[in-house]
């Protein structure tokens, strides 16, 4: 029984840790709750679906459509709700956000209708035995998928030069401005790869879960916010790390506790890392700048 | 690099007044004054953080007015800073590489695909930073955290940093600020085969030694108005200067 959630736990927790990574590094870049992941996460789900279903391509064509919409989304989001109030106090971006979030709820909603439509199955799924731990095919597609992303991401940002740039971006942007860098670019690349990512975690629920539907983001839209907090809100190793606890504890909980709690976990956890380490477990503690 | 009448304003408060300069290539111009006197706020100008109120600053015959900062490093300004921002958890080369960001070409598709182009590239820049770090004397240092870094390593990083955007005009920003005198004269040494190398730079400096002892030229401001100009003993001489450093009794 245990060990059966741990494989539910470490495959909810990699989607979780796919969301949280873009709530991340749009934190880590302009200090700023981008509430509309979520919702991002939802279209790509949407779009992925569509492509599925309505133009019948096969899956792995279906996942980049998915993606590449959510990207082309997340994008016109930072174009026309963001960028006009950059240099506005933070405030003002956040309320922003809030409104493209509700906006993108309700058009999903007119587009594809509010009722929650089925994912179809396309995967035929066989348990492998690994250690002890049972995992089904889809558990691993989706295991392999999120890892292999992460990996992707881990290299661009440690190694390229735009993963450079936008490390420098996020440590100080004036400096990073007058060493030559192009900061509305880094920012705008940061908003295509948070959405992309958070585009695959949607469409990894979706084919998880078999269910999509426009609220779908709101509620994970926060757990992923959750789990970037327990991580360490701007740290990536962190968001990966803290989506990985709260799918874990999510599954733990609602097998040994009760399933009503399942939500309420999440929570739970935040308050503790609040109480104990409130920058998160690989946050550095907030300096103020003098 | 020009100024005509370079003024800047924050509402009642002019910080630079109607200030008069140029720079010939191959230079090293002193610019020196009191706290206060407005002399970052001139490189804040130059650098495009700042739009002049009114005047105009010129760099190889463009007016920066209206260019952005990271534009400005592009067309050949690279400066330091008075307080040192290097990024703080990347090592001593990485920060050297950011420097070159504007003068290399590599996509980000190229870069996950790791092309010959995009291969070759990459070992340039890293060639390229390894030497400007060798040249400021810090190569066996490369890999550790910036910040982890002596101060007068760090303000050396800084100026490698600054110098990998292949400058056209250099800006120092008091380089030699909280150095032991050790340090000081190495900063001084570092300034002077900097200016060997053929660079011209622009620098704000405390040290009245270091000032004096590596300048072809010093501007003088205080209370943002440039009130003298001309070669480092004529400066030492000058009536105003002295009034200016140390009240008028001083003069005397």
């Amino acid at each position: 029984m245990f060990l059966d959630q741990l494989s539910n736990g470490l495959a909810l927790g990699s989607i979780y840790a796919l969301t949280a990574i873009g709530f991340t590094m749009v934190y880590g870049i302009i200090r700023l709750i981008n509430f509309v992941h979520g919702d991002i996460y939802m279209m790509g789900a949407f779009f992925a679906l569509t492509a599925l279903t309505v133009l019948g391509m096969p899956i792995v064509v279906a996942f980049i459509i998915g993606m590449i919409g959510s990207v082309v989304v997340g994008l016109m989001i930072a174009k026309f709700a963001y960028k006009p109030v950059f240099e506005a106090p933070r405030i003002n971006l956040f309320l922003c956000a809030i409104g493209a979030a509700i906006f993108l709820e309700n058009y999903a909603m007119l587009v594809w209708g509010p009722q929650t439509q089925s994912f179809p199955d396309i995967i035929t799924n066989q348990t492998y035995n690994f250690l002890g731990l049972k995992f089904t095919t889809l558990q691993l597609i989706i295991l392999a998928t999120a890892t292999s992303l992460m990996v992707i991401l881990t290299y661009i940002i440690k190694f390229t030069k735009m993963g450079r740039a936008m490390r420098c971006t996020s440590q100080d942007v004036e400096a990073a401005k007058l060493m030559g860098i192009n900061t509305h670019h880094v920012i705008y690349f940061t908003f295509a790869i948070g959405s992309s990512l958070g585009a695959a975690a949607g469409i990894l629920v979706g084919m998880y879960y078999k269910a999509v539907y426009p609220m779908m983001g709101f509620t994970s839209g926060l757990k992923a916010f959750v789990a970037a907090v327990i991580g360490g809100i701007g740290s990536i190793p962190g968001a990966m790390l803290g989506g990985i606890i709260m799918g874990i504890a999510e599954t733990l909980g609602a097998a040994y506790i009760s399933s009503g709690y399942r939500d309420a976990i999440a929570f739970i956890i935040l308050i503790i890392i609040l109480l104990v380490k409130p920058s998160g477990i690989l946050g550095n503690s907030a300096k103020e700048k003098v | 690099m020009e100024a005509k009448e370079a003024t800047k304003s924050f509402g009642g408060l002019v910080a630079v007044n109607k200030v008069d300069m140029h720079i010939n290539e191959g230079e090293v111009v002193g610019l020196i004054g009191p706290n206060g006197a407005g002399k970052t706020t001139f490189f804040n100008l130059i650098t495009g953080i700042y739009e002049t109120t009114s005047g105009e600053i010129n760099f190889l015959g463009q007016p920066i007015k209206k260019s952005k900062p990271y534009e400005i490093a592009k067309l050949g300004i690279g400066r330091t800073f008075q307080n040192i921002r290097l990024f703080k958890s990347m090592t001593a080369l990485e920060n050297v590489m950011v420097g070159q960001y504007c003068r290399t070409h590599a996509n980000l598709l190229g870069a996950i695909l790791r092309t010959k182009a995009v291969r070759r590239e990459q070992q340039q820049m890293k060639d390229k930073a390894i030497e400007l770090l060798k040249f400021v004397g810090l190569e066996d240092k490369k890999d550790e955290i910036a910040t982890s870094l002596p101060y007068g390593d760090q303000r050396k990083v800084e100026v490698a940093r600054a110098l990998a955007t292949e400058p056209r005009l250099l800006l120092l920003d008091e380089p030699a600020a909280g150095m032991n005198s050790r340090e000081k004269v190495e900063m001084q040494q570092l300034i002077k085969r900097i200016q060997e190398k053929g660079y011209t730079v622009l620098l704000i400096e405390h040290d009245m030694k270091l000032v004096m002892g590596i300048c072809d030229r010093i501007l003088v401001l205080d209370y943002g108005n440039k009130i003298a100009e001309g070669l480092p003993a004529e400066i030492q001489k000058s009536k105003e200067v002295i009034e200016a450093y140390l009240g008028k009794g001083g003069a005397a």
